[in-house]
C-alpha cells in the first residue's frame, strides 16, 4: 500500500512540476545580466558601516525611549507603525540583494564544467536557511514590531541561558547533593 | 471495442501522422531524431494493432505486451533526449543532473535489493508491475530535470518544452494508471481502458501544437566575459550570502 501511495505520489509530483514550469512566464527571454560585482549585493566597507548604523537606528530603543518618555500615544502608535514599516522594507531589500546574489550565480555557474554539486547544494542550504530565517524575523516584526524583535530575543536566549544552568546543575549531582547537604 | 474508442484510436492515429508529417516539411526530426524515431514507431505499431485487431483478434493481447515494452525502450531514449534539448548548453546543470540522477537510481536499486532480500518484494512481478516500475523511474528522472530547470533558472525551447510536457504528462499519467490497475486489479481495467487514452491523446495534442512550426534557433548568448573560475564564483556568493546573515543577525542582536 505504501509503495502504490509513493508512487501515486511520484506522478502527482510530476504533474505538479511540469505544470510549474509551463506557467512560468518570460524566462525564456528573460537572463541574468552579467552584472558589475558592485552590483551583486556586496556592499563596500564604507556602505557597509553606513548600512550597520542605519540598522542600529532600525532595531535600536534609543528612539523609542526618547518618543515614549516625551510624546503622547498617538504619536508613539504612529512612530512603532513607521518603524514597523521600515523594518519591513530593509528587511525585503536583504532578501531581495541575497535573491540577485544568487540567480547571478546560478546564470553564471550552470554553464560551468568545473560545477562542484558538494558546493552547490551547500550553497542552497544556507541560501534556503537565510531565506527562512528571514521569514520567521518579518513574522516576528507584523506581529511585534522592531522594538519587540530584539526584546524577544533578548528573552530567549535569557530563557535558553537559564535552561542551560539548570541542566549543567542537574548533571552535576555531586554539586547537588552538597548543596542539599549543607542545607 | 465501441464505436467511440475506435473513432478515438483512429484519431490517435491520425494525429501521430499529422505530427510526422509536420516534422518532414518542417525539419525538427534533425533537431529531436530520438523523438521522432519514438514517434515513428508508435505510429508504425498502431497501424499494425489496428489490422490485428480487425483481422487477427486472437493475436491482439500477446503482441500488445510486446510492443509496450519496445515503445518503453524506445521512451527511455526520449527521456535521454529531452535531458539534452534542455540542459545540452548548460554542462554545469547537466553534470548535477547526472550526479543527483545517479543517486536517485542508487537509491532506487538499493531499496529494491533490499526488499527482495527480505522477501517484501517478489522477484516474479507481473507485466504490469514491471512496466509501472521502469516508468516510474523515467518519471523520476523528469521530475529531478524540473528541478533543477528551476533551480538553474534554463531557458525553455518551444520544441523541448513541448516534447517535456507531453512527454512528462504521459509518463505520469502511466504510472498512476498502471499503479491503480497493479493495486485494484480487473475491477480498474474498465477506467483504464478510459483514461490511458485520453491521457496519450491529450499528449499528442501538446506535441502537434509544439512540433507545428519552425522553432527560431535560440540566440547564442554573447559570452562577454571570459570563463570565468567556477571556485571565486562560489567563493563570492558565499561571502555575499555570508554577510546578509551577519546583517539579519545584526538586526537580532545589539
Amino acid at each position: 500500500m505504501t509503495g502504490a501511495l509513493t508512487l501515486l505520489a511520484i506522478g502527482f509530483l510530476l504533474i505538479a512540476s511540469l505544470v510549474y514550469l509551463l506557467r512560468r512566464r518570460g524566462l525564456e527571454e528573460e537572463d541574468v545580466p552579467w552584472l558589475r560585482d558592485e552590483d551583486s549585493g556586496i556592499p563596500s566597507a564604507h556602505s557597509e558601516d553606513h548600512r550597520k548604523g542605519q540598522l542600529d537606528r532600525i532595531f535600536g530603543c534609543e528612539d523609542w525611549d526618547f518618543i515614549r518618555k516625551s510624546t503622547s500615544s498617538r504619536v508613539q502608535q504612529l512612530f512603532l507603525k513607521e518603524r514597523k514599516g521600515i523594518a519591513l522594507s530593509w528587511l525585503s531589500r536583504l532578501r531581495r540583494e541575497a535573491r540577485t546574489g544568487m540567480r547571478l550565480h546560478v546564470a553564471r555557474v550552470r554553464a560551468s564544467e568545473e560545477l562542484d554539486p558538494l558546493a552547490e547544494l551547500r550553497l542552497a542550504i544556507d541560501y534556503y536557511a537565510f531565506q527562512a530565517k528571514c521569514g520567521l524575523i518579518a513574522a516576528i516584526l507584523l506581529l511585534g514590531g522592531p522594538m519587540a524583535l530584539r526584546n524577544m530575543v533578548g528573552q530567549a536566549e535569557s530563557l535558553s541561558n537559564n535552561l542551560r544552568g539548570m541542566l549543567e546543575a542537574a548533571l552535576k549531582p555531586d554539586a547537588f547533593s552538597q548543596r542539599t547537604r549543607v542545607r | 471495442m465501441t464505436s467511440y474508442a475506435l473513432s478515438f484510436w483512429l484519431a490517435g492515429v491520425a494525429l501521430e501522422g499529422t505530427i510526422l508529417v509536420r516534422a518532414l516539411v518542417v525539419g525538427w526530426y534533425k533537431k529531436c531524431p530520438f523523438f521522432f524515431g519514438y514517434l515513428a514507431c508508435v505510429f508504425v505499431q498502431d497501424v499494425f494493432f489496428l489490422s490485428v485487431y480487425s483481422f487477427k483478434f486472437k493475436y491482439y493481447k500477446p503482441i500488445y505486451w510486446y510492443a509496450e515494452f519496445f515503445s518503453l525502450l524506445m521512451g527511455c531514449g526520449v527521456t535521454w533526449e529531452i535531458f539534452r534539448l534542455i540542459l545540452g548548453r548548460y554542462p554545469g546543470a547537466g553534470r548535477m543532473a547526472r550526479n543527483v540522477l545517479a543517486i536517485v537510481l542508487l537509491t532506487v536499486l538499493t531499496k529494491g535489493l533490499v526488499g527482495a532480500w527480505n522477501g517484501d518484494i517478489p522477484w516474479t512481478v507481473t507485466m504490469v508491475e514491471l512496466e509501472r516500475n521502469l516508468r516510474a523511474i523515467q518519471a523520476l528522472s523528469l521530475i529531478v530535470l524540473a528541478l533543477l530547470i528551476a533551480y538553474y533558472r534554463v531557458p525553455l525551447g518551444r520544441y523541448a518544452k513541448g516534447i517535456y510536457a507531453g512527454y512528462g504528462i504521459f509518463i505520469a499519467t502511466m504510472v498512476m494508471t498502471l499503479t491503480l490497475r497493479a493495486s485494484i486489479g480487473q475491477a480498474f481495467q474498465a477506467a483504464w481502458v478510459f483514461v490511458q487514452p485520453h491521457c496519450y491523446a491529450a499528449s499528442l495534442g501538446i506535441w502537434c501544437v509544439a512540433l507545428w512550426s519552425d522553432e527560431q534557433s535560440p540566440v547564442e548568448q554573447s559570452q562577454s566575459k571570459i570563463e570565468e573560475d567556477y571556485q571565486s564564483l562560489a567563493l563570492l556568493t558565499r561571502r555575499s550570502l555570508v554577510q546578509a546573515r551577519e546583517f539579519l543577525d545584526r538586526a537580532i542582536r545589539p
